[in-house]
């Protein structure tokens, strides 16, 4: 069986490019405070108050630029697993990065994101990057979780934090571009513990020959 | 918490292990309304990994509860290593020892408090198996694009046991060449004979193969003329076989594993980054993705069947004093009661089974080896061993240690069959750590045994219409099993449907107000902006 390594080979690889850096985000929350809404403002701009969430919110990606660098991030939704507290492990293998979105029209909600921080430090990676969001900050008179006590708990916790929109996209894009930031972007970041498959592992695809990293592609 | 599940669906699985999750998949992919539980906190029912909390927990249940001893039987763990680690006394030592000798750091010495307080870095498969580059279960999760699920390693070499001692199998072109093992001629003989068997389709080597059919893989090789050694590493590393085997099935399995040579890396294998346990998962995900509901930790109580109108079969189940329906039940057999097994005893030789941790390397290398190890019986009883090492590389363990898996067909029980395997290539003697010598130190280990789901008896079995009992794992080393019961019982519940057609990619997705999702794309989720009524 030859092996056709020219698929490699065809990548522009001479100019020179910004680095692309590859993370998997997940998200977390419980159901209807805006996961998926949240990822396609932020991937297709688009908001539907009414729309079911769709398979296509379950696996997206979404580039950020930063100066020297592109960010891209593969953003996984829970698929509806966590309704039921089924969330497979497989979920939080390798994330680089969570968001963890509760409705701040909800105090059970942030309760539960409580949680679900409390559940990303058991099961993922230690060297997570985890953004709490408070989202349907426009639906503010009804708000039932106060800002200063959501920030005095992110900040208690070493996690980023805004009060966001899908619908009017207020600090959507925001949030996950302090995300990009705070991101490592050296090698495959990860690394250790639960997460971070690092360089070596490989998912699979048609070609013959795919690329080892799973970083920088 | 859970008393809001809907209670009708069109397929209800129940038991996450690789059947299960890949019907369950396949149902939900093409607009099947499915609901799958488990009857454990945890995914992958018998096919599970296990950090080393879980495995401790799974240990003691299944020694507690003599209905769980059907499927996974005889277990036996055992400690070689102290308690708690002497701490004060231990470390200057070694760091007296080692000051002046090696730039090398001292060899960690291991205590149980140890794995105790790192047992999350643990992941240690109960059903630990390899893919074929090629094999059934890398085309589908290719296929279907499940495989953006999942990482894999490459198997980065094949040894066996030849002389009383280990040695790498050239199995590539360039390894052949490579190797000082084998003479220029041998090196000819065998690239001849590889090539021819890579060569023919099916009726060729029927055809080939006619007058060999009661005759052993031995038998023709050593027709062909090969040396002994060069039929040590075909017959025993390259099939995977025994003097027993039959020659179509050996030149069969040699061709599986030089057909998927060269894909992936050096060797036809790959093991999924921490462990077999995660591809159920895989599964599981893009059922839920296209609509599949979950629910764990949810046992079930009673399956019925009634027929209703026009001989349609209806399955209730009860489930935590709640009425759950579906058209087709796919339950795994370790979920399953009593009365939907079929009353004859599966005739079945079951398997033996160890896990070993070290302290490295079974034979060290340059960067970190993920090794299969294929033993040659050592006695005429006996069968076959197949060894799996993995290192911290692929998730399975801590840095500094390695998980080793033994697999083989069961004789008398597992710590008979298998113990002497291990102490040709461990230091099973629980000694000093720190000690360096030719074997790396078994540190724990666990012996079981388990049925074989691949035995007679346990194909896609339904006790009822409208049931299908999904056997356990097999002793094979791929999941090929697995694959074609799964799609076996697809086809019987969705008959002229197609199994896991390709899932779009993120860029093929459009969100247009206007466009029709069509019915695989509809979700029941309530996981959209705004307040979604909770069924």
């Amino acid at each position: 069986m030859a092996t056709n390594r020219s698929g490699a080979a065809q990548r522009p690889n001479g100019a020179p490019q910004t680095k692309v850096c590859q993370f998997k985000l997940v998200l977390l929350g419980e159901s209807a405070v805006g996961k998926s809404s949240l990822v396609l403002r932020f991937v297709k701009g688009q908001f539907h108050e009414y729309q079911e969430s769709t398979i296509g919110a379950a696996f997206l990606t979404q580039t950020v630029c930063l100066d020297d660098i592109t960010v891209k991030f593969e953003i996984w939704d829970t698929a509806g697993q966590e309704r039921y507290h089924s969330l497979a492990p497989m979920y939080y293998r390798g994330a680089q990065a969570a968001i963890v979105v509760y409705d701040i029209t909800n105090q059970d909600t942030f309760g539960r994101a409580k949680n679900w921080v409390k559940e990303l430090q058991r099961q993922a990676s230690p060297s997570i990057v985890i953004a709490l969001a408070g989202n349907k900050s426009d639906l503010a008179a009804k708000r039932m979780v106060e800002f200063e006590e959501a920030q005095a708990y992110a900040d208690e916790n070493g996690l980023l934090f805004m009060e966001t929109s899908a619908k009017t996209a207020m600090n959507v894009n925001d949030i996950f571009l302090a995300i990009a930031n705070k991101l490592p972007k050296s090698e495959s970041g990860g690394g250790g513990g639960g997460g971070g498959a690092g360089a070596g592992a490989r998912r699979l695809n048609d070609g013959d020959a795919p690329r080892a990293s799973s970083c920088c592609k | 918490m859970d008393d809001d599940l809907p209670t009708d669906f069109q397929v209800i699985v129940v038991g996450t292990g690789m059947v299960e999750s890949i019907v369950a998949a396949a149902c939900s992919r093409i607009g099947k309304n499915v609901l799958h539980l488990d009857s454990s906190d945890h995914y992958g029912g018998l096919w599970a990994s296990y950090n080393f909390d879980g495995l401790q927990k799974f240990i003691k249940e299944v020694n507690s509860d003599p209905k769980r001893q059907q499927q996974v039987y005889n277990l036996s763990e055992k400690w070689y290593i102290e308690k708690e680690t002497p701490q004060e006394e231990k470390k200057e030592e070694g760091q007296d020892k080692t000051e002046d000798s090696k730039a090398e750091p001292p060899k960690k010495v291991w205590s149980q408090a140890n794995f105790t307080s790192e047992y999350r870095k643990f992941n240690i498969d109960m059903t630990p198996k390899l893919l074929f580059s090629r094999g059934p279960l890398v085309e589908l999760l290719i296929s279907s694009n499940i495989a953006r699920y999942a990482e894999f390693r490459c198997v980065t070499r094949v040894l066996t046991w030849l002389n009383d001692r280990l040695m790498p199998v050239p199995c590539s072109r360039a390894d052949v060449f490579a190797t000082e093992a084998v003479s220029i001629v041998e090196k000819r003989m065998l690239m001849k004979m590889l090539t021819s068997i890579v060569g023919y389709n099916e009726e060729e080597m029927n055809n080939e193969f006619k007058d060999w059919n009661d005759k052993t893989f031995k038998e023709y090789l050593t027709h062909k003329g090969l040396t002994p050694n060069l039929i040590h590493y075909v017959l025993y590393a390259i099939a995977g076989g025994t003097d027993k085997m039959p020659c179509l099935e050996g030149v069969k399995e040699c061709k599986k594993f030089l057909m998927s040579l060269g894909r992936y890396g050096n060797t036809p294998f790959l093991w999924p980054m921490y462990g077999s346990g995660e591809l159920p998962q895989c599964f599981c995900r893009l059922c839920a993705v296209f609509g599949g509901v979950y629910c764990l930790n949810r046992p079930i109580d009673k399956v019925e069947t009634k027929t209703v109108d026009e001989g349609k079969t209806m399955v209730t189940i009860e489930s935590k004093s709640k009425t759950l329906n579906c058209d087709h039940l796919v339950i795994g057999i370790n979920e399953c009661p009593k009365e939907l097994l079929s009353p004859e005893p599966a005739e079945s030789c079951d398997i033996s089974k160890a896990i070993f941790i070290t302290n490295g390397t079974i034979l060290p290398s340059e960067k970190e080896p993920l090794s299969l190890l294929r033993f040659p019986p050592l006695t005429e009883e006996d069968n076959a061993v197949t060894v799996l090492e993995v290192g911290p590389a692929t998730g399975s363990c801590p840095k500094g240690l390695f998980v080793v898996y033994f697999i083989t067909n069961k004789v008398k029980d597992a710590e008979s069959d298998l113990m002497p395997y291990a102490e040709k290539i461990f230091d099973m003697s629980g000694g000093d750590q720190t000690v360096t010598s030719d074997k790396p130190k078994c540190l724990w280990s666990l012996f079981y045994n388990a049925a074989d789901g691949g035995g007679a008896g346990s194909g896609a079995a339904s006790g009822a219409d409208g049931v299908f009992v999904c056997a356990g794992p097999d002793s094979g080393l791929d999941f090929d099993r697995a694959v074609s019961q799964a799609e076996e019982i697809f086809k019987q519940i969705c008959p002229g449907e197609e199994f896991l057609p390709r899932a779009p990619d993120p860029e093929e997705i459009v969100f247009e107000d206007d466009v029709t999702h069509g019915p695989e794309f509809r979700r029941e989720d309530d996981d959209a902006d705004g307040d979604a009524p909770k069924e």
